[in-house]
């Protein structure tokens, strides 16, 4: 009786795992005999909330382009481990993202992209939109001189204020012409040390980009970002960038230390009302919008001895080695067009177009900074080496962070460690 | 009279010692888990609170809901537990026949060959992703569970391997013996000695694998390439985004990812505690 | 004369019965050793012909010979990643060795709650992925981690731990104790298979607790212990995931794990060529290390069974 039991609860078991391995093969993924429609394989990434409107975008492409048929290989995390592994492997897709300044430089100096240049002249219709483009926004997508991508997200920095905390104090809200000499007098009065055990419980002002500050006060981490020869940060103008970074934790002590930061980013401050101005990405608008416990507003970024924004923006690319390059770049055309921008600014994660579009939602308190700071956008240089240049550059920063050395040192040091990388080309 | 009491009172003294020291080390461990309940009890504003709050106000239990409405959660778990299974029982299988065949069965090569299979585990599997990814491109197997289940009836980690042998190496030979004298063959004697002698070992290599195959996030990234066909530990960080990562609804979802193999843990207590194993000859 | 004729057939017959023990030991080991052929020696070998090329994994290799191994050899990086893992791996083995032991050996016994205790201390091997990096990351904050607040409470002040070029690799060996129930779990079933007479010989002898540990315990689990051992060296040299997403190598490099350079090298640094090469590199000293306690096994590991050759 036992035996039978036993091998009845066998075969029940086995019967289970069959139909889980049936499930399982079930999907898989039958020839393409989908007629005469075009196939094109998609790589992307993204969190849950960006899944759905990503989704929408597609769907729209193809209902738009009925013989084209994309396929979207989603990846959570090790973007380019994916990436590297199929190109490497004979299987790249036909278009995916990159960031413009991390990985697109490198990936075009290798020849793993297409060039896009002869389409887009071919193209006429384009041709007559070209112009629309933010001009940062349309040259992130270019690489020594060669046009390889279209973004289809464009996201400069802007500076929040908190509304609450400036009322607080009696002081009125930065404006566009803010100087960062005026940050600063600003700041001191708004940070704050309410529980009186030595750290600051409100900060005054904080800054995501590192760069920025570089730039703002005239200073460039190339001599030429077409073709570098050396790094120009160890001159006064970056120094004095860079100073100014530590000076805001060290000396005029009005923003959140490097360990205060690693449990608690800037973004989060600001979202939990205890930072009363950041320098951060529009990309938190959206977030931002669902503050309930104060108001908000954004303005242009502070004018050192120039106005500049750190900008960031999203490319869709094409492999070099794709079948399909002209319905590749419809695809790529219309993640950057008018109907793709629409979506994804009615979906909120979006705020500035890419190009000038008419139909954009009208321009509040809480978004005009970013349309402001997006005429004054620039963006890293195109980096083939970006990787290496960064390994050399961050740690360095971390000790200006920690106030282990003074700028002008982290300064010499990280314009030693770029040198070396540039010169090993 | 009083050597029975002190004996006792050593035993009991012996007794709270351990206990003393069990939960000094089970109060330092659980400190990271209860900090990531914690976290994903917690409203996405109150998660980065200064000072920290151990107890989160409000507390979300709805976070749990939210984690598994925010990705294809029960399509994720199905795909894994399929993989898994179908993983774990071949390399059981093929871990014990295996280690076997090294613990008790002499040939020539056997010891090189044993340092080859200990070897496959000191290159670091980086430089081979290319070389294997092309390898089952070949075969046709992109895009399906089969790089993942496949090479685990064929030995699996040497890891399995290596641990059987051992165990089988430690039991003693006069069972064998005595049953190849009754005529058994090699195989009766693997499958009905030293198999029963080894189910803590074999529970232990299931358990350790099933772990394994629960939560592999490189297998699946790198070979799958469909939505509906990820694992769970891809949908796990389906919560980072570019920019921003819901932590709270992150940590509610690693919470119930790993529900299933405590479970399983949970309930093989049991066999742990078999007792001491029969070992019948000697004495 | 009929006595060699005798001696040539039972030496036949000794010869067939060998060959057929041989062919019965590949037979029972086939299935890895299909596996081997099949999914891992072309791959390995690949491995080392990519290690004498120069590869961005785009355009096709270009064959350098030895330049990758001799690059190694200047490349001040690859000295630090040596000896930032070398430290790793000379701390976290012994550690987690004797805590997983002792561990395991408390929670040998019949006492109630037993199941309980193995489930907790086993759990931090359950939870996955990089949740655990980044709690990591909070527990060990210098000013809002849970660490520092209580050796605080202690009156200790904390360091910046994975600020710090001093604390950070410590840092990250504590995160390597954290899971060692899954060493614990293999040495609790390895004692499960120790037979209880010779416990009791012991207590016939009037022995103590600590007479059963070092007279039968250690001595039958020395398998076992063996099995950790070089379980632990194989791993620890490879750890890098935990300090890819805490610390990227920082502070400073202090905790450039050598995979952890590696990975940058493949897929960040388009350099897949010398990533290969320092794979090949640590595979020689993993082995070296390996082959050293394989060969001391014989004086101190201790089977119930030899299968002696022959």
């Amino acid at each position: 009786m036992r035996k039978v039991r036993a091998l009845f609860g066998g075969g029940l078991v086995l019967v289970i795992i069959l139909a889980l391995l049936v499930a399982g093969c079930g999907t898989k993924q039958t020839a393409s005999n989908s007629g005469d429609k075009v196939k094109l394989t998609f790589l992307c990434w993204g969190s849950t909330a960006n899944m759905e409107i990503r989704k929408d975008v597609v769907a729209e492409f193809e209902r738009t382009h009925p013989h084209i048929e994309i396929e979207t290989i989603h990846v959570p995390l090790n973007y380019e481990e994916k990436l590297q592994t199929m190109i490497a492997g004979g299987s790249a897709p036909d278009v995916f993202w990159l960031s413009p300044t991390n990985q697109m430089p490198g990936f075009a100096e290798k020849g793993v992209l297409l060039e896009l240049d002869s389409l887009m002249e071919q193209d006429a219709q384009f041709q007559q939109e070209k112009d629309n483009y933010y001009e940062m926004a349309y040259n992130s997508g270019s690489y020594k001189g060669k046009q390889f991508g279209l973004p289809w997200i464009y996201n400069p920095e802007t500076l929040y204020y908190n509304k609450q905390i400036f009322a607080s104090a009696g002081l009125s809200v930065p404006d566009a012409d803010f100087t960062l000499d005026d940050v600063i007098e600003v700041a001191k009065k708004l940070a704050k040390d309410t529980t009186g055990d030595g750290r600051l419980d409100q900060y005054g002002f904080a800054a995501n980009e590192w760069i920025g500050f570089v730039w703002r006060f005239g200073g460039s981490l190339l001599d030429n970002n077409d073709s570098p020869t050396k790094c120009t940060l160890d001159q006064p103008e970056a120094i004095a960038g860079l100073q100014f970074l530590q000076d805001l934790v060290y000396k005029h002590n009005v923003s959140p230390s490097l360990a205060t930061n690693k449990a608690l980013p800037n973004e989060e401050l600001f979202l939990t009302g205890k930072l009363g101005m950041m320098a951060g990405s529009g990309y938190f608008i959206p977030k931002y919008k669902t503050i309930k416990a104060f108001d908000w507003g954004t303005t242009n970024m502070p004018a050192g001895k120039t106005k500049v924004s750190v900008a960031a923006s999203t490319l869709t690319v094409a492999s070099a080695t794709t079948k399909h390059p002209q319905e590749a770049w419809e695809f790529i055309k219309f993640y950057g067009g008018k109907t793709a921008q629409q979506i994804c600014i009615d979906a909120g994660i979006a705020t500035v177009p890419v190009l000038s579009m008419a139909s954009i939602p009208e321009i509040t308190e809480h978004t005009q900074g970013v349309f402001q700071a997006a005429e004054v956008g620039r963006m890293m240089p195109a980096l083939a080496n970006y990787a290496r240049i960064m390994d050399k550059i961050l740690p360095k920063l971390d000790y200006l962070y920690m106030n282990r050395y003074d700028a002008t040192k982290v300064a010499q040091d990280m314009t030693k460690g770029v040198n070396e990388v540039l010169n090993q080309k | 009279m009083q050597y029975v009491t002190s004996k006792k009172r050593q035993e009991k003294l012996g007794n709270i010692a351990v206990y003393a020291i069990l939960l000094l080390g089970a109060f330092i461990i659980m400190l990271p888990v209860a900090w990531m309940f914690s976290t994903a009890l917690k409203d996405s504003g109150s998660v980065f609170l200064f000072p920290p709050d151990w107890i989160p106000n409000p507390v979300r239990w709805d976070n749990f809901g939210k984690a598994i409405a925010a990705i294809p959660f029960w399509q994720f778990l199905q795909n894994t537990l399929t993989i898994t299974l179908f993983a774990v029982i071949g390399q059981v299988c093929s871990a014990a026949l295996v280690g076997f065949g090294f613990a008790r069965l002499d040939f020539p090569g056997r010891n090189i060959l044993f340092l080859l299979v200990l070897s496959t585990m000191m290159l670091p599997g980086i430089v081979t992703t290319v070389p294997v990814f092309m390898m089952f491109k070949s075969l046709g197997w992109i895009n399906t569970f089969l790089p993942l289940i496949v090479p685990s009836y064929f030995g699996g980690r040497a890891y399995y391997i290596f641990v059987m042998r051992q165990f089988f190496m430690s039991t003693p030979l006069e069972l064998d013996e005595a049953a190849r004298i009754d005529g058994c063959g090699t195989f009766k004697i693997f499958l009905h000695i030293l198999v029963p002698l080894a189910k803590p070992a074999l529970l232990t290599v299931g358990i350790l694998n099933f772990m394994n195959h629960w939560s592999d996030f490189m297998g699946p990234l790198i070979y799958l390439n469909d939505t509906a066909k990820y694992t769970l530990s891809l949908g796990l960080n389906l919560f980072r985004g570019m920019y921003q990562t819901d932590w709270n609804l992150l940590m509610a979802a690693t919470i119930l990812v790993m529900i299933p193999s405590v479970i399983l843990f949970f309930l093989a207590q049991k066999q742990f505690v078999q007792g001491i194993v029969v070992s019948g000859v000697k004495g | 004369m009929v006595s060699k004729l005798i001696d040539g057939v039972q030496g036949k017959a000794r010869r067939r019965q060998r060959l057929f023990k041989s062919l019965e030991g590949y037979l029972y080991i086939s299935p890895w050793l299909i596996g081997f052929l099949v999914f891992t020696a072309i791959p390995l070998l690949s491995s080392i012909w990519i290690s004498m090329t120069e590869w961005n994994l785009f355009s096709s290799p270009t064959f350098v010979g030895t330049d990758n191994y001799t690059k190694l050899w200047s490349d001040p990086l690859f000295w630090q990643a040596l000896k930032v893992t070398g430290k790793y791996v000379l701390a976290s083995v012994p550690l987690r060795l004797v805590i997983g032991f002792s561990i395991a050996v408390l929670l040998n016994n019949k006492l109630p709650g037993m199941g309980f205790f193995r489930t907790i201390f086993y759990l931090p091997n359950v939870t996955s992925g990089v949740a655990v990096s980044l709690l990591w990351l909070w527990i060990f904050n210098p000013e809002f981690g849970v660490l520092n607040a209580i050796l605080a409470k202690v009156g200790i002040a904390g360091p910046a731990w994975l600020l710090s070029e001093t604390w950070a690799l410590p840092a990250i060996v504590i995160t390597s104790l954290w899971t060692v129930g899954g060493s614990m779990i293999i040495y609790l079933a390895g004692l499960q298979g120790i037979p209880s007479q010779l416990y009791e010989a012991v207590d016939i002898d009037g022995g103590s607790w600590f007479s059963k540990l070092t007279n039968v315990t250690i001595p039958m689990m020395t398998p076992i212990i063996f099995y950790n051992l070089i379980m632990g060296i194989i791993n620890s040299f490879q750890v890098f995931t935990d300090a890819y997403i805490m610390t990227n190598g920082g502070p400073h490099n202090a905790t450039l794990f050598y995979v952890l350079y590696l990975y940058k090298n493949a897929f960040q640094y388009f350099e897949m060529g010398y990533a290969s090469a320092l794979a090949w590199v640590l595979f020689l000293l993993i082995l070296a290390f390996t082959i050293l306690v394989f060969k001391s096994s014989s004086l101190w590991v201790y089977y119930e069974s030899e299968v002696k050759k022959g």
